[in-house]
């Protein structure tokens, strides 16, 4: 028994193949987006740099583009986060601990549908049930509640509407993995031993489902403050986000430089932000009495 | 049975796979038979073009009349975006690529990177038969006079509306800035035409070089007015055929389309002048064959041949003046220049970095404000 236990073998080698990904997919490109915000433009054609520069990180705070964009996105990013969450928890909820088990596959297959399907083409397919004359303002049009040449298109209310139906299966997904994992057992416990629903809920379910939220908090919150498609395609004139601008600066200008000078930063704010819900959710965790 | 029939059909498929081989064998062969003895007598010059895909150069129309004409091979090497063709010279293209078709917006890099060489005009036949203010566009001529463009199809992004929505005849770029229009504009989401469009609204005397701050009050009023910046044919024809937006820039393509189809369309060209772009041919740098490009140039300038482009669904307006007359009306009025062609063209020209650089953060000020 004991010898079995013992590792295979005390060198690195076993984890080499695994750190040299981690290396190659993860720390070398990190490192060259490091190195890119500081050049000057653009690299040339035959690969030379120009010179190095700390300009691209005073300009970006030099207007308020930048940073009233980060704000709005970060805003945007949260408010879907907490959308998909009140939303999601029942969803998974039921999935994982009130339908029959029979039930259960077809359940998961229906939500896991969209993920065959294109990006745009969800957001297109979304965009034709809202425009004007679409089925939703033609129906609200002979109920005479809305003209129906209008639409809601066009507006940062349709870029919400439209990330949280892209994004919502990944947080549903996440929470279900950990509250399919929470014993019936326990659940039982606590109702018998007199706990109400609430109490239940916070002292058993969410201690058990965290490791599910924050996953899916990353999972959703991420792409959804990065996100540029959603917001030029149905953001109308104010729907631009901090995606956007990183976006034109690549596929517009080509400053390389500043482009990823504006991403680094992205980066960071985004990872403070992260590790600042992860210690809060935590902390009210205990706060609450819920059990690590 | 079941064994037979399955060896059957194996026995099938195994003959159709070598009889399937067997013609392209044939097919590789009998040219390098007939290139052998062609040599002696004439070589078969191999033209290479590089252009969009299905943009009229690699049409029956063009491909097989002009091999028929010169007895040489026309091959075709596609981009899908002007910068993949300027990469596409720097890195190896020189020495193979005989013709290329750069826009207005690029037409100076190219030639004064040296990818691209000056163009005999005097040899081509049909080259004063082109557009005067498209062939004196100054980013196709050096100051020594050297032409390194010939210019080809063309078209404008000028101001579009819906005749069953607004009964005024518009004139002026004023009408988008038009209170009456609230919530009804779509607006190119193209720094480029975007500003250029602004500084032709505020009558600036260089429109390449506008004030840029006025351009950005004035970007803002318009943003009032602006339901969406659209950028794509499908982002412009969805709110368009609902009937949320009823005027907007648009290119000469949208109009034509929306045109073709039926529906209502007024495309008109402000007083104030129009955002113009035009293609043009240019013969790349150490071209293996520099005679046959010029004929290429002077085939693709032709009358003939920009008539038969223009009837293709697909086409484009022509250069020629000929051709561009002897349109028939109802083409004339599916590309929006009857009874006469706008002669108020403001091309989109090359910028250099700093400028594309200000005016793009022109643009995303107005849309993040």
């Amino acid at each position: 028994m004991t010898d079995n236990e013992k590792p295979i073998s005390k060198g690195g080698t076993m984890i080499l193949p695994s750190s040299l990904l981690f290396l190659c997919l993860s720390l070398i490109p990190l490192g060259m987006l490091i190195f890119f915000s500081f050049i000057d433009g653009n690299i040339n054609m035959s690969g030379e740099i120009r010179g190095f520069t700390i300009e691209n990180l005073t300009r970006m705070f030099s207007s308020f583009t930048f940073t009233k964009l980060m704000f709005k996105s970060v805003g945007i990013g949260i408010l879907v986060t907490v959308i998909c969450i009140v939303i999601s928890y029942p969803t998974a909820w039921g999935i994982a601990k009130v339908v029959k088990s029979k039930y259960k596959n077809l359940l998961m297959m229906l939500i896991i549908v969209p993920f065959f399907t294109s990006q745009l083409l969800l957001i297109y397919a979304i965009m034709v049930i809202f425009q004007a004359k679409g089925v939703i303002m033609t129906l609200l049009g002979s109920l005479n509640l809305a003209d129906s040449s209008t639409s809601i298109l066009y507006s940062n209310l349709a870029v919400i509407i439209v990330l949280v139906y892209e994004y919502l299966p990944y947080m549903i997904l996440s929470l279900y993995t950990s509250i399919e994992g929470i014993d019936d057992n326990l659940i039982s416990a606590s109702q018998s031993l007199g706990a109400g629903r609430w109490n239940t809920f916070k002292n058993i379910v969410f201690p058990m489902s965290i490791p599910g939220l924050l996953s899916g908090i990353l999972l959703v919150l991420v792409p959804v403050t990065g996100s540029f498609v959603e917001p030029t395609l149905v953001g109308g004139p104010n729907g631009m986000m901090v995606g956007s601008l990183i976006n034109s600066q690549f596929t517009v200008v080509l400053n390389m430089g500043y482009g990823a000078a504006l991403s680094f930063v992205f980066l960071i704010i985004l990872s403070i932000i992260m590790a600042v819900i992860k210690k809060s959710i935590n902390s009210a965790n205990k706060s609450i009495g819920g059990m690590e | 049975m079941k064994k037979f029939i399955s060896l059957l059909i194996v026995v099938l498929m195994v003959t159709t796979m070598f009889v399937g081989c067997s013609p392209e064998e044939q097919q590789s062969e009998p040219p390098s038979e007939e290139e052998t003895p062609e040599v002696e007598e004439e070589e078969v010059k191999t033209l290479t073009v590089l252009n969009w895909k299905g943009y009229g150069s690699d049409a029956d129309y063009s491909v097989d009349v002009f091999e028929e004409m010169y007895n040489c091979k026309v091959e075709h090497v596609y981009f899908t975006s002007l910068e993949e063709m300027l990469t596409m010279l720097r890195t190896g293209g020189l020495g193979t690529i005989d013709v290329l078709l750069p826009n207005s917006n690029v037409l100076l890099q190219a030639w004064q990177e040296g990818l691209i060489q000056p163009i005999d005009t005097s040899k081509m036949e049909n080259y004063s038969l082109l557009r005067d203010d498209l062939r004196n566009f100054e980013d196709a001529i050096d100051e020594e006079g050297n032409v390194y463009g010939v210019p080809w199809a063309w078209g404008t992004t000028s101001l579009g509306y819906n005749p069953e929505v607004i009964e005024e005849d518009i004139t002026s770029w004023k009408a988008l800035w038009d209170d009456k229009y609230e919530g009804k504009v779509a607006y190119f989401d193209d720094y480029n035409t975007a500003i250029l469009t602004a500084a032709l609204y505020l009558e600036e005397d260089d429109p390449y070089n506008p004030d840029l701050e006025k351009v950005e009050e004035a970007l803002l009023d318009l943003k009032e007015n602006t339901r969406t910046y659209w950028s794509s044919y499908d982002d412009f024809l969805k709110p368009y055929g609902s009937g949320e937006i009823v005027i907007g820039n648009m290119w000469v393509g949208l109009a034509s389309t929306i045109y073709r189809s039926g529906d209502p369309v007024e495309y008109v060209y402000p007083e104030e002048g129009t955002v113009g772009w035009s293609d043009f041919w240019a013969i790349a740098t150490d071209a293996p064959n520099p005679d046959l490009a010029l004929k290429w140039l002077d085939f693709m300038s032709s009358e003939q041949f920009q008539t038969d482009f223009a009837n293709d669904p697909y086409g484009a307006i022509p250069s020629n003046v000929n051709s561009l007359e002897s349109l028939t009306d109802d083409l004339k009025k599916a590309f929006f220049i009857y009874p006469e062609p706008p002669t108020n063209l403001v091309m989109q020209a090359s910028q250099d970095e700093e400028t594309k650089q200000a005016w793009l953060d022109v643009w995303n000020n107005v849309k993040a404000q």
